[in-house]
């Protein structure tokens, strides 16, 4: 973990959640959780699209941080590079296959 | 530093070739269902058609997005209740519709297959046009869940076997949401006919 900043580990990790929050107003909640789940349910289809970009924006900020490392002469966290590598995977895979996604949510009856 | 060019090499030609063959051929219907069909002006009167085709068996509409993890958990729902009443009289027509900013192509092949019953057709109505004609016919009945943008989503709609489409859906004996929700209600209808 030797030279990752807090903003540069913090920026894939939030993007992820922005993703993952895009598909979230349909999670198949459990039944206790259904009433509270439905308010929540309302919010996060309402803003749907704008978690998506707002994930693709977190990574490509992600992206930058890393470059600016790079060109400012310190060396490039590895841990930081693997994280944005990862969280960029997560994002794509949300972005380009989302029914990929939704059918690995769903549980099967 | 040459291993690991091939590495990734490898890795994105293994990923170029995945997203091409999901777009190219990821929408095959499960056998022994016709192709997914598109709905649009042209050939809504094929699908009234179809409907009225099947006059004499109870007649089933889903409403559902392909990346909605709750439709598809409840087009799980009613293949499972069709694999528990093989005899029944019954035509399914899955229609699949863009709700979420997700929902930018038509079903893949995985998501069909959570419907593999033969008496299931799959419809891509990518403008709402069945939503919409379910919608007229009701009635004045609405699902107790289930509209965004206007238009109805993860619903059920069944229709008795003496119903006919004409400009618009005949009116339906059930009518609610979630499909998985509503599947139990389907169940029991099915039971009370056999």
């Amino acid at each position: 973990m030797k030279g990752l900043r807090a903003t540069s580990a913090l920026t894939p990790v939030a993007a992820v959640i922005s993703a993952l929050a895009a598909l979230a107003c349909c999670l198949p909640w459990g039944l206790a959780a259904a009433a509270g789940a439905l308010g929540l349910s309302a919010f996060f289809t309402r803003f749907q699209a704008e978690f998506l970009v707002l994930a693709l924006v977190l990574l490509a900020v992600g992206l930058i941080q890393i470059l600016r490392r790079g060109r400012s002469c310190r060396r490039r966290s590895r841990t930081e590079i693997t994280l944005w590598a990862i969280a960029a995977v997560i994002v794509l895979v949300v972005a380009l296959f989302p029914q990929w996604v939704a059918s690995f949510l769903a549980h099967q009856p | 530093m040459a291993k690991r060019y091939w590495v990734v090499s490898a890795i994105m030609v293994v990923a170029g070739l995945l997203i091409v063959r999901y777009f190219a051929v990821g929408h095959q219907t499960p056998s022994g269902q016709p192709n997914l069909r598109a709905i649009t002006p042209q050939t809504l009167p094929q699908f009234e058609a179809d409907f009225n085709g099947s006059a004499g068996v109870e007649r089933v509409v889903l409403l559902m997005s392909p990346t909605c993890p709750v439709c598809l958990e409840g087009s799980s729902s009613v293949d499972a209740i069709l694999k528990r009443h093989p005899e029944s009289k019954i035509r399914i027509f899955a229609v699949w519709e863009p709700m979420l900013p997700t929902d930018w192509g038509r079903p893949s092949t995985h998501v069909m297959a959570r419907l593999s019953d033969p008496r299931v057709t799959q419809f891509w109505d990518r403008n709402h046009l069945i939503a919409g004609l379910v919608e007229m016919g009701a009635d004045g009945r609405r699902p107790a869940c289930c509209t965004r943008n206007g238009h109805w989503w993860d619903v059920i709609a069944a229709y008795p076997p003496v119903s006919k489409w004409t400009s618009v859906a005949p009116v339906p004996e059930l009518l609610n949401g979630t499909i998985v929700q509503t599947a139990s209600q389907l169940g029991a209808q099915l039971n009370q006919h056999s």
